[in-house]
């Protein structure tokens, strides 16, 4: 499909996926600790008085 | 108004309803772009099938010069407002812009290799571009070496704005200096220069660009958001355990 600049095509889309895609899934893997820590917070937490 | 955007809540709150909307725009204008870039371009009569690196090449260095301009703003809006997500926004962006830097200098060497002869050349826009790519690691590291936040935000927005002097030296090296890289052809002042069946796929894929680029921020920001939510209430719990233990 591309003649002979085959693998600087594919390279270059390869490079896009693997450099943006691996950067979003560090993001949602860094949220999914992030909401983690933050709930076992909010269940440590001692109560208000507005909250009982 | 100011006051009330600059509402961590009123942020997480907005964000959260968006984000869903913003992620199905990104894919659907993606898809687009890419059958159009592919289908409906037609090969460059100089440069051939090359020519379809352009479409991620391009709005990956547009990408990166968006960002950083955005870093920059956002710096001024920590040193002179003390703008509670300016700093935040800054962080969350200093990956994304560096991804993209990458990107741009990766597709830009693949592009090079069968069209110059050469992956690499030691020119004024390749050479800040790199310039801008070490700039954005330079700021990441910044963030990761100071501990607190507030301190951390104020040293890093110094060091942005400093980076800042390399924005207008990109933009306009190819014409100060005599380069292998083509002028600019897309923002000109006598408007672009390319053919439209090529102008029109490379400006759908800056418009999916765009959009990947401001939800990915938009979630790193709402991720930066609960990281520093959490350091807080550590610091009250650690607080009131040191209070427990002194009575």
């Amino acid at each position: 499909m591309f003649d002979q600049y085959a693998p600087f095509i594919i390279g270059s889309y390869a490079a896009f996926v693997a450099i943006i895609g691996g950067l979003g899934l560090y993001l949602l893997i860094d949220q999914r600790i992030q909401r983690r820590q933050l709930a076992e917070h909010e269940t440590r937490r001692p109560q208000r008085k507005q909250d009982q | 108004m100011w006051t009330k955007l600059a509402n961590p809540g009123f942020f997480m709150r907005w964000s959260g309803r968006l984000l869903p909307w913003f992620a199905g725009a990104t894919v659907l204008v993606f898809a687009t772009g890419l059958y159009m870039s592919f289908f409906m371009a037609p090969p460059d009569y100089q440069q051939g099938e090359t020519i379809r690196i352009m479409y991620i090449h391009v709005p990956s260095a547009w990408m990166a010069l968006f960002l950083y301009t955005m870093m920059s703003i956002s710096a001024i809006g920590t040193l002179v407002w003390r703008h509670p997500l300016a700093d935040v926004s800054q962080k969350a962006a200093a990956p994304l812009g560096a991804a993209f830097t990458l990107v741009c200098l990766i597709t830009g060497a693949l592009w090079g290799k069968p069209m110059w002869g050469t992956y690499w050349v030691w020119d004024a826009r390749l050479t800040s571009v790199l310039v801008l790519f070490l700039v954005y690691a330079g700021i990441m590291a910044l963030w990761r070496a100071i501990d607190d936040p507030g301190r951390a935000a104020r040293a890093v927005s110094i060091l942005t704005l400093v980076g800042a002097l390399n924005l207008p030296i990109i933009r306009f090296s190819v014409d100060w200096w005599n380069t292998l890289h083509q002028p600019a052809s897309v923002f000109r002042m006598d408007g672009p220069t390319i053919y439209p069946a090529m102008l029109y796929p490379l400006l759908v894929m800056g418009l999916a660009f765009a959009l990947l680029a401001i939800t990915m921020h938009a979630y790193a920001m709402r991720t930066e958001l609960m990281r520093r939510r959490i350091r807080t209430l550590n610091i009250l719990e650690a607080e009131r355990l040191d209070s427990r233990a002194a009575a």
